[in-house]
């Protein structure tokens, strides 16, 4: 126990500098902006600031990054809220009741009741980061190729298999990247891969030109095929604060779905969507008048709100203790984390304990600065809701390409976003969701060379990452999730969940 | 199923797209040293994802055709042309006319691509977003981007 309060004030030294503290309390205010801002999402926001985050000392760029991503599933529930538009896809279940309260003069509790809950779940989530990530590093301390080869497959299966859309064109768009990640200079022998005789080719294709590419440039195209119409609210928000009786409806599935977000978020391919689902099936299921759920139901605010912020904190054990990334926005933090020269894996906690620790206890202080900035500045954020895409969009492609100049100051690299942005408009087009592009593209590489590695220890016999006893168990779990999902009966029913 | 129903199906076009890139992992097992499972080559891993691609690009193919799904909804043809119109715009003009120019190219061509275009609110935002940047990057994060020619 006290080893762990040792670990936390090493953390809090780190966290609560002034700086780190400045540039968390940036992170979540950006986050909540993107939040609540339509059609910009936080993998489009995190890789149009990862340039801006390299100058940074690398705890103060994790810091940032992870406020903007925490700080977005706040603001996307504001939106949820009070425009019946979810900012982010983790608060699509938010939008059923809270919407429905708002509509009854209740905005002010629901978005009180989804502060609370995040905040509440916030901190749990933190304990859970801090109590397990240790124990889950140490085992992994030992893994060797195989197992990270193991891992990686799995974290690859289950990241397609928790998505939603047709399972071939995942498994597809997850291929696909794994291919953009060879293009370059091979690590073991030196050769040139796909580079088609362009220099700028040879250290391969840059992540922050392609997650630019394909996540921003193309949400901006497809925002400005139609123009949407937004209503904002015209009811009153009235009194901020939950009546008791709202309390004492909330305060159970808060719990729940704190607990619920924490488990799925440390699953691979889980996190905040998958939480937030699963808890408002689980409250609307033990509900005793399950008809109030859509209709203004607090308890559907409250578990959600809950999940998600819980899911999106715990999804950072695999990345802070194996190195792996439970969803695209992890798989930009690994490739922050390898630009500033650290490699993400079990070995961070020993060799950079400030690191580690700073990022956990920042969360906690940034979840208590997103209370504050939530319920007083509520009127703020609303004000920002009318600014018009019109205006957003060209400052957004504005702040692209300097951002990926910036990277390199070549010029060649706003080509090749070009080329991204166009890419990634057509797998829109076509349906095919380009988040696992992104996770086969970070994990690609290291895939590679963990493959290569363990045959090469096993003269050449597949049969190793089956015989070693943990990475068996790993594959076995990948496979069992892979068949539930391919069975048609379990398919139905996923079809069905993901429709509600 | 029609032909001009099929060239519809998301399907069949992704199914195409897949194999087509699958075909140039393949292309990369034979022109890179592919090796043995013990000593791989370079050609390895490309190839068996090119097998894999083209394989789940079949699968889907297939689909397009015999199960029609999902058909290509309208392409937003002019903001997709002048996005990356003023993005190529700002490359070329960038390191030679400066950023001002370069980023007011890229600030009008986008905002002609919108359906709303209004020439005095994009003069306004033009001016506000370029000083901003270059306050912003150039001044206080002191990026090396030349702001005049």
């Amino acid at each position: 126990m006290s080893a762990l309060f040792d670990a936390i004030a090493t953390g809090a030294h780190t966290a609560l500098s002034p700086t780190n503290l400045i540039y968390c309390f940036g992170g979540v205010t950006l986050g909540t902006l993107i939040g609540i801002l339509p059609g910009l999402g936080p993998i489009a926001t995190i890789s149009m600031l990862l340039p801006v985050t390299f100058y940074l000392p690398p705890e103060t760029a994790l810091i940032t990054l992870a406020g903007i991503y925490y700080g977005a599933q706040y603001g996307g529930s504001t939106t949820a809220v009070l425009v019946n538009m979810p900012g982010e896809s983790s608060s699509v279940v938010t939008c059923l009741d809270g919407y429905a309260m708002a509509r009854q003069g209740k905005a002010g509790p629901a978005l009180s009741i989804a502060a609370i809950a995040s905040f509440f779940a916030g901190c749990v989530a933190t304990l859970v980061i801090a109590s397990f990530a240790p124990v889950l590093a140490n085992f992994a301390l030992e893994f060797g190729p195989a197992e990270y080869f193991a891992l990686m497959l799995l974290g690859l299966v289950a990241a397609v298999v928790l998505a939603s859309g047709s399972l071939v064109n995942a498994f597809a768009m997850i291929f696909l990247g794994l291919l953009f990640g060879t293009v370059g200079t091979d690590l073991n022998t030196g050769v040139e891969r796909f580079t088609f005789g362009i220099p700028k080719l040879v250290d391969g294709v840059d992540f922050v030109t392609m997650s630019m590419g394909i996540f921003a440039i193309s949400e901006i195209v497809v925002n400005l095929e139609s123009v949407q119409e937004r209503t904002i609210l015209k009811e009153k928000i009235g009194r901020l604060l939950p009546s008791a009786e709202d309390f004492k409806r909330s305060i159970w599935p808060i719990v729940r779905g704190t607990g619920l977000g924490s488990m799925l978020g440390i699953l691979p391919g889980g996190g905040a969507v998958l939480s937030s689902f699963a808890s408002y099936a689980v409250e609307k299921r033990i509900a005793k008048e399950p008809g109030r759920f859509g209709k203004g139901a607090i308890e559907g605010v409250a578990g959600p709100e809950a999940a998600n912020n819980a899911g999106a904190q715990t999804s950072f054990i695999p990345l802070l203790t194996l190195g792996i990334p439970s969803n695209p926005v992890m798989a930009l933090m690994i490739g922050a984390m390898m630009i500033q020269g650290i490699t993400p894996g079990p070995q961070i906690m020993t060799a950079k304990p400030d690191l580690f620790w700073g990022v956990i206890v920042s969360m906690w202080a940034g979840n208590l600065m997103l209370v504050i900035l939530n319920l007083p500045m509520i009127g703020i954020w609303i004000q920002l809701l009318k600014v018009p895409y019109r205006l957003l969009y060209p400052t957004i492609l504005l702040l692209c390409v300097i951002g990926v100049y910036s990277v390199n100051n070549a010029t060649f690299d706003l080509v090749i976003l070009s080329v991204f942005g166009v890419m990634g408009y057509v797998f829109v087009k076509i349906g095919c969701e380009p988040a696992p592009l992104l996770l086969g593209f970070i994990l690609g590489p290291l895939l590679e060379e963990y493959f290569r590695r363990a045959l090469i220890m096993s003269h050449g016999d597949l049969s190793v990452f089956v015989r070693n006893p943990i990475s068996g168990t790993i594959i076995a779990m990948a496979a069992v999730l892979l068949l539930i999902v391919v069975l048609p009966s379990i398919r139905k029913k996923r079809e069905e969940a993901f429709q509600e | 199923m029609s032909i001009a129903r099929l060239f519809r199906q998301q399907d069949f076009w992704a199914g195409l797209m897949f194999m087509a890139f699958g075909a140039i992992g393949i292309g990369g097992g034979l022109m890179y040293r592919v090796g043995t499972t013990q000593e791989m080559g370079p050609g390895y891993f490309p190839r068996a994802i090119g097998v894999a691609l083209v394989l789940l690009g079949a699968i889907i193919f297939m689909r397009g055709i015999l199960a029609p799904g999902k058909e290509v909804s309208r392409w937003a043809i002019r903001p997709l042309i002048l996005l990356i119109v003023g993005i190529l715009a700002f490359a070329y003009t960038l390191e030679w006319l400066g950023f001002v120019v370069a980023a007011t190219a890229l600030i009008f061509l986008s905002g002609v691509g919108g359906k709303e275009f209004d020439f005095k609110e994009v003069v306004l935002l033009c001016a506000a977003a370029v000083t901003s940047a270059v306050l912003i990057f150039v001044k206080a994060l002191s990026l090396p981007i030349p702001v005049w020619p």
